[in-house]
């Protein structure tokens, strides 16, 4: 089964023109079994994010002819979490994700939006990307009762507090421990 | 952050004899100004007593415990249209220097009376800080250890029986998880023990002891107790038990979530405690409710298991605790109580109006989640309440612990700033993310070179404790934070000035 779940993510990554983020899938150690992890993420159905699934392809120029963003709406010289430097675009009149890249190749697109955010239930996203296994389930920076659900092996994390989604992030798919290693901050203790 | 560490903090030098420096100018140390503190406490004391000394009166045998009812008196019959109020909580003053006083009175007896020992010690709840603060009056007093005079008294069952009241919470078992209890078991030994003038009393305190005064759980052993014999607890103690065996029985099963107790060293501190809880709440509209505390974390925490959630219990507070909390809501006296209703914010309701004394937080909203012990403090938007956790009033009063902090008594007052700011600042936190490019939203840091970083390390967690971070550094070290943020310094007084703006 384990040969089998690092094989599939393999297949994803190479389908999606791999990612700096998650570099290589030999790593791969998740023993989970989810919807997600047993289905290709073109066949995952978000409505509320599939403009957003289906860009995790494009390169960093294909982004930036859609965005056409001003000068200060892209940099660079940013980071996000562990993806450090990494460029970043964003322009809210056109699109509400921020999009992060590394060596031009699309590395994280990250939601936060309250509009969007408001558009999403989580148990709509579970259902459609089946039971989180404990192990997938993180602390999160959304605060000390959110929680972040990841489904890295189809390119998807979200947090959730008080029953509400507070950002997503979809990014090339790649396998927890690698999700864990190049993307996910750890979460220091919430002490007041 | 600066992580409180039990282990740096600097120890009193045990004193052997009564210090005679009388003619020795010492320097007025953190330390000595503390121990000078400590000492006039004890001798206006021991002046009360004199005072009140009554030739040929029977003394107690047990420290005062004053039930103080603060409010409006219900009257029997209402008025057509009286509405009536609201009845404020008691509250349960426990003087450290009586209950050390009685101590050594029981310990200088030939033979000292365990249950009476036991009855002194229980009073400090099992809570660290608690004990500490006993010890350290203790020694201050009679310059012995208590752990000390009671090995010398006390062996076997006993002393360990004793040893667990004195828990400080440093040992390996002082957070061993209660939901380990077995309470069938547990109500097995008690049917065991309890047999009328055979009782083994003993027995009986070991069993309850393990609940640590925790409503929750001591509801499950009662259930366990009348499954196992048909029969209720308290009424079969009451039968087996009599005089002071009772009372430490009664003591270790008491239902506190409606009272609120304090530690005090003096009974001018008494006074002052409870002038301040009214205050608070005729001022500034903020209730002393620990219990509160208690069910706002099971609300916000539905995930966490019923028998890890069972463990939270309230906890006293320390008198300096309410002097903090008075001195921290008065920074944001302008948008509290009355006050808020000529400021900006009077068409938003306030978003704090209870604290609590809780012992423990919760670690994690999951079915993993434990009984937490780093948190200091957190607020709970959905039940608008703050709690202060036993975690962050250990050492109070004593030396550095670092970082910003010239003592624990201004890290608890800082960590009230701070938890205020969550709920009475959060409708700035947009705000906050816009004017600050250190931040993207409120999660996320931007990872923008050169952006001005939150003042203390803790605020880099998210926007919104770098914006309480903020407030707690402009409140209490405005020159540190216009030096170290101004940009942050900029946006905390335009937030200040805009309170007076209706």
């Amino acid at each position: 089964m384990h040969k089998i779940l690092a094989l599939l993510s393999l297949l994803l990554a190479l389908t999606s023109g791999g990612v700096a983020g998650c570099h290589s899938h030999r790593g791969a150690s998740s023993s989970a079994s989810t919807k997600a992890t047993t289905m290709n993420s073109a066949m995952i159905e978000i409505p509320a994010l599939k403009p957003w699934l289906d860009r995790r392809a494009l390169t960093q120029a294909q982004v930036r002819e859609i965005l056409k963003p001003r000068a200060d709406q892209e940099d660079a010289a940013r980071s996000y979490q562990k993806l450090k430097p990494a460029a970043w675009m964003h322009n809210p009149t056109v699109d509400a994700a921020h999009y992060y890249f590394q060596a031009e190749k699309l590395v994280m697109i990250y939601l936060s939006d309250k509009s969007v955010m408001g558009l999403l239930v989580p148990a709509d996203l579970e259902a459609a990307l089946g039971p989180c296994p404990q192990d997938h389930q993180l602390r999160s920076r959304a605060g000390k009762t959110a929680n972040q659900y990841a489904y890295p092996e189809v390119g998807i994390v979200y947090a959730v507090e008080a029953d509400k989604v507070k950002f997503v992030e979809l990014f090339p798919p790649c396998s927890l421990k690698e999700y864990l290693a190049n993307i996910y901050e750890t979460v220091g203790p919430w002490l007041r | 952050m600066p992580q409180f560490d039990h282990q740096n903090i600097p120890q009193k030098a045990a004193a052997r004899s009564r210090p005679t420096h009388a003619a020795v100018t010492l320097p007025m140390t953190p330390e000595t100004l503390q121990r000078k503190e400590l000492m006039e406490a004890v001798q206006m004391k021991q002046r009360e007593r004199m005072d009140n000394f009554i030739p040929g009166g029977i003394p107690s045998q047990v420290p005062t415990l004053q039930r103080l009812v603060n409010g409006p008196v219900m009257a029997n019959a209402l008025a057509p249209g009286q509405v009536i109020q609201k009845k404020d909580r008691d509250i349960e003053v426990t003087n450290y220097v009586d209950v050390a006083d009685e101590l050594n009175n029981l310990l200088t007896e030939a033979v000292a009376d365990f249950t009476q020992v036991s009855i002194c010690l229980a009073k400090m709840d099992q809570n660290p800080t608690a004990i500490k603060t006993l010890r350290e009056v203790y020694k201050a007093t009679y310059i012995t250890d208590l752990e000390v005079d009671v090995a010398a008294k006390f062996k076997g069952d006993d002393l360990k029986y004793l040893k667990r009241l004195m828990t400080d919470g440093q040992t390996a078992d002082s957070n061993r998880p209660a939901a380990r209890l077995n309470f069938k078991s547990l109500a097995e030994a008690l049917d065991t023990a309890i047999d009328g003038e055979k009782t083994d009393v003993k027995k009986v305190y070991a069993v309850l002891a393990q609940l640590k005064g925790t409503p929750a759980l001591v509801d499950q052993l009662k259930a366990a107790y009348k499954t196992k014999t048909g029969t209720e607890l308290t009424s079969d103690l009451a039968t087996a038990m009599k005089g002071d065996d009772l009372v430490h029985a009664r003591q270790l099963i008491a239902d506190h979530s409606g009272i609120e107790r304090i530690n005090v060293k003096s009974d001018e501190e008494a006074k002052d405690a409870k002038e301040i809880i009214k205050y608070l709440k005729d001022t500034y509209g903020v209730e002393v409710n620990s219990q509160a505390g208690v069910d706002a974390i099971k609300k916000d925490y539905p995930k966490v298991p019923k028998k890890i959630t069972d463990q939270l219990r309230t906890a006293a507070w320390e008198y300096r605790e309410l002097v903090a909390l008075k001195s921290a809501l008065e920074s944001y006296a302008p948008i509290l109580g009355d006050m808020r209703l000529g400021s900006n914010r009077v068409a938003d309701a306030q978003e704090v109006t209870t604290v609590s004394k809780v012992d423990q937080a919760l670690n994690k909203d999951r079915k993993g989640g434990r009984l937490d012990t780093e948190t200091m403090g957190e607020y709970f938007e959905s039940a608008k309440n703050f709690g202060a956790f036993t975690k962050g009033s250990e050492g109070l009063g004593g030396a550095s612990v670092g970082g910003p902090f010239a003592s624990n008594q201004e890290l608890v007052q800082t960590t009230m700033i701070h938890e205020l700011a969550h709920g009475l600042l959060e409708y700035r936190t947009d705000d906050f993310v816009k004017a600050m490019n250190y931040w993207l939203d409120e999660y996320t840091p931007s990872g923008t070179a050169g952006a001005e970083e939150p003042p203390t390390k803790y605020g880099k967690t998210s926007a919104s404790e770098d914006l309480s971070e903020t407030a707690f550094m402009f409140f209490f070290k405005p020159a540190d934070l216009k030096k170290s943020a101004p940009l942050r310094y900029k946006f905390m007084e335009d937030t200040v000035n805009d309170w007076k703006k209706p």
